[in-house]
């Protein structure tokens, strides 16, 4: 098994609806199994106009499957939620980024990782940090607490898991 | 109370989770399709029969005043559904249930002012709700566009006033909780597009899917079935 990093995205058709959906779908994935889930961060839309905000989480999976299979399935998962009630294909609601693979360098047409923009994303580096190996090292010999110490944490808002812990029993656990 | 409109399902040799825990946000379809499965695999039913809350109809009309009456009513009678059905468990091993007690704090945190809420919690945790763990909790899940279109067309009166900021927020709850939730088995169905009322095929499809299902999560999406 091969420990996998990916983020992910949302900020249309309900966010946390779209994490619920594709954390589930992704643990469905043949020859992969999910280790750990972040807790989710909220985020002001950055650049011009009026955007809602977006949620983000990152998941750890020990997968078997190659890269650009798994980037094949993801694409999948993406594409089947990004999918709007009354149109053919409406605009994306989900985004899955394979931000780490194993120790793997990749620099092709469809994959680069480590994922190029995840050095300086507080929305990628903060989940991310939180189920991390400890003192994980990027495939170039970057410390991930470096960059996290790096990584101004400004607007992010840490909203989940949130469950409520009480004196419920259920009964065989 | 046991249904009499069976579907025959084909088992081939599997056998049924003894118990079956349905839940999602109001509108979507919960208690259609925990009736439903009860006819097929000739189960009893444990409803909240959410309607006989006295206080949902002031509830929904004006909600900040009547919220913690509401609350308290529904957490008292969550509790005894469930003391009752321990009591009962011998004679009526298998059921299939139109809520999840953890559910209760969900909406308590939605609803309650802060003060309200850290009365609850005191209430919440002097009770000891010994509740059975289901063998597969289905997690029903919706767009709000599409649960407030599901509330106009069952036409519950009082369901009517509902806002669809409050929608909203209760969906966004839901999907954290169920986004962590490992309490048992879970089945997540993609319900926007698909019709478990009426529809033959889609009831079809997933009872057949959730007879293999033995742990973890799951996803359940007619979109990928084309």
């Amino acid at each position: 098994m091969t420990p996998v990093y990916i983020a992910l995205g949302s900020n249309l058709q309900e966010p946390a609806r779209q994490l619920c959906l594709a954390v589930t779908a992704v643990s469905q994935l043949p020859d992969s199994h999910i280790e750990r889930v972040s807790s989710t961060y909220r985020s002001a839309a950055v650049g011009p106009g009026a955007q809602p905000d977006y949620l983000n989480a990152v998941l750890r999976l020990g997968t078997r499957l190659g890269p650009l299979k798994l980037l094949d399935a993801l694409q999948q998962i993406e594409q089947s939620q990004g999918r709007v009630r009354g149109e053919r294909w409406g605009a994306r609601t989900l985004d899955l980024d394979i931000l780490l693979y194993g120790d793997s360098q990749i620099d092709s047409e469809r994959l680069t990782i480590p994922h190029p923009a995840m050095r300086q994303r507080n929305f990628v580096l903060y989940p991310l940090a939180e189920i991390a190996e400890r003192n994980l090292v990027l495939p170039d010999g970057t410390v991930l607490d470096t960059l996290v110490a790096q990584c101004p944490r400004d607007n992010i808002v840490k909203t989940g898991p949130g469950i409520y812990k009480s004196q419920l029993h259920i009964h065989g656990e | 109370m046991r249904e009499s409109t069976a579907i025959n399902i084909e088992l081939n040799g599997r056998t049924p989770p003894a118990f079956i825990a349905v839940e999602g946000p109001i509108g979507v379809g919960k208690t259609t399709l925990a009736k439903r499965l009860a006819a097929s695999f000739n189960y009893h039913t444990l409803l909240e029969d959410a309607q006989d809350n006295p206080f949902l109809e002031n509830f929904y009309r004006n909600r900040k005043p009547a919220a913690l009456a509401t609350q308290l009513f529904f957490l008292f009678k969550r509790a005894q559904k469930i003391q009752d059905m321990r009591q009962r468990d011998i004679f009526e091993p298998v059921r299939v249930a139109d809520f999840l007690i953890e559910k209760d704090p969900l909406f308590a945190r939605v609803n309650l002012e802060q003060q309200e809420f850290q009365l609850y919690e005191k209430v919440y945790q002097q009770m000891t709700i010994d509740a059975p763990r289901p063998d597969l909790v289905i997690y029903l899940q919706a767009s709000t566009d599409v649960l407030l279109s599901r509330i106009g067309d069952r036409g519950v009166s009082f369901e009517q006033g509902i806002e669809r900021d409050y929608l909203e927020r209760l969906n966004e709850v839901y999907s954290e909780f169920f986004l962590y939730y490992d309490g048992a088995p879970l089945l997540i169905v993609n319900a926007s597009e698909i019709d478990l009322a009426n529809g033959e095929s889609d009831y079809r499809h997933l009872v057949d899917y959730l007879l293999d299902i033995r742990s973890g999560r799951h996803y359940f999406n007619p979109t990928f079935f084309g």
